[in-house]
């Protein structure tokens, strides 16, 4: 075999083999991308599934926690309205009697009363504290009724609260009504004692299959970061922000200190089940 | 006067820059060191390989491609770019690979340096004026894996753009 005739077979030889190992690699190289890419989208839909799953106890766990606590509030309420205002009641009646053998005008007589008038704020501020645990006007008959004594309540001659209540307005579950009702109360709440506020508004309306709540103040605002950091001070905001967690709700603060504050809560009412939880 | 010494500096620019890249995407400090060094050892290496591969540099009518750096690009590409897979596997960083553009210049690379990373020990010897070696399906094989990548580097940067639009 000539030379140059066995060159051009090794030549060929090597290309042939070259090749194949080019083929092969080409193959390996197609079947990792293949790979990475099925194995990534499958493992990140697993993340996406187990986030879900970890959600949803999350949110079961905290509607859990605001039940109890609701039940808590109302066994409380239930103490204090029937043991302590009871037994509160008696003694003033005791009181009564017992005022009756005293002299007139006498130093005992005057002391009586005065205890007398004692009892008698102790017994306005347990109901006062009773009704705030567990607004029976809230259950029965809801959430505007309860929202429209609060403002009563709250309205004095420095403070002037308004309630925007839409016309067509069908409320949602009362779980909600509880959440949206002890939303309000904190906000208030905060606005009176905290911000120094005179004019406060509570606007109710439903916009995009979503119901908004905004409270508006002419109080002294606040540094909202600032607040959420003190843990002291964030606990009603915080607290705010996890029942709202549970419906998939948001709230959103345009706060700043030195002028008045707009907080707006906005809940999605397309999914039922998550209010259920609450129930 | 031939085109080769444009081969020769488009492979340390494109060395460069995807060293760049790496180095960026890789998240741990040992990692990004390591890419560093990959950096800093092929320029030396490409010196080294350019003065040996081209001994008289005046003579560009007979400029020949790096005998070395090529093969040793393809081999340090491929084990990036597995590095990469291995990160985009085992940590998750994105929801939609296929949305993802270092994804797509990584295919891009990938099929391009396996396409010829057993072709580039040859290049020096067969890329000169008298070529005596006959690698026509090879060539062939080569453009079409620079073509694949090309279009993955395109639809990177579709993606690249949307994103930040």
């Amino acid at each position: 075999m000539p030379d140059a005739q066995r060159i051009d077979m090794t030549l060929q030889t090597a290309n042939d083999g070259i090749l194949i190992a080019t083929i092969a690699m080409l193959l390996m190289a197609i079947f990792i991308i293949i790979f990475v890419a099925y194995y990534q989208q499958k493992q990140a839909q697993h993340q996406i599934t187990v986030k879900e799953l970890q959600e949803r106890h999350r949110q079961e766990l905290m509607a859990a926690m605001f039940r109890g606590q609701e039940a808590e509030r109302r066994r409380l309420a239930q103490d204090l309205h029937d043991d302590i205002g009871t037994m509160l009641s008696v003694a003033k009646m005791t009181l009564n009697q017992l005022e009756r053998h005293l002299e007139r005008y006498s130093p005992e007589r005057a002391q009586a009363q005065k205890t007398r008038q004692l009892l008698d704020d102790t017994l306005k501020n347990v109901r006062r504290i009773s009704r705030d645990l567990v607004p029976t006007t809230l259950e029965r008959f809801g959430l505007l009724a309860a929202l429209e004594e609060l403002v009563g309540n709250a309205n004095n001659d420095l403070i002037s609260v308004q309630l925007e209540w839409p016309e067509k307005f069908d409320m949602t579950a009362p779980a909600l009504d509880v959440m949206l009702y002890r939303i309000v109360q904190e906000l208030v709440n905060n606005a009176i004692r905290h911000a120094g506020a005179t004019h406060i508004t509570i606007r109710f309306f439903i916009h995009e299959k979503e119901l908004r709540l905004a409270v508006l103040d002419d109080g002294r605002g606040f540094d909202i970061d600032e607040v959420i950091q003190s843990k002291q001070r964030g606990l009603g905001l915080r607290n705010i922000e996890s029942r709202l967690s549970v419906v998939n709700g948001h709230v959103t603060f345009d706060v700043a200190p030195g002028r008045g504050s707009r907080i707006i809560v906005q809940i999605p009412l397309e999914n039922p089940k998550l209010v259920a939880l609450l129930t | 006067m031939n085109n080769l010494l444009l081969f020769n500096v488009d492979l340390l620019v494109r060395f460069t820059l995807l060293l760049i890249v790496f180095y960026y995407t890789f998240q741990y400090p040992r990692e990004k060191r390591t890419a560093l060094l990959l950096l800093v050892g092929f320029w030396i290496l490409y010196g080294v390989d350019f003065f040996l591969s081209n001994p008289n540099l005046s003579d560009l009518h007979n400029h020949r491609l790096n005998r070395y750096s090529f093969v040793i690009e393809s081999v340090i590409m491929l084990g990036l770019v597995l590095r990469f897979f291995l990160f985009l596997v085992r940590e998750l960083p994105v929801a939609n690979l296929t949305e993802y553009p270092l994804f797509w210049i990584c295919c891009g690379l990938l099929i391009a340096h396996a396409g010829t990373v057993f072709l580039t020990p040859f290049m020096y010897y067969y890329n000169v004026w008298n070529n005596p070696y006959d690698f026509r399906t090879m060539v062939k094989i080569e453009h079409w894996v620079e073509i694949i990548k090309n279009c993955a580097f395109a639809i990177a940067m579709a993606y690249a753009r949307r994103s930040t639009h």
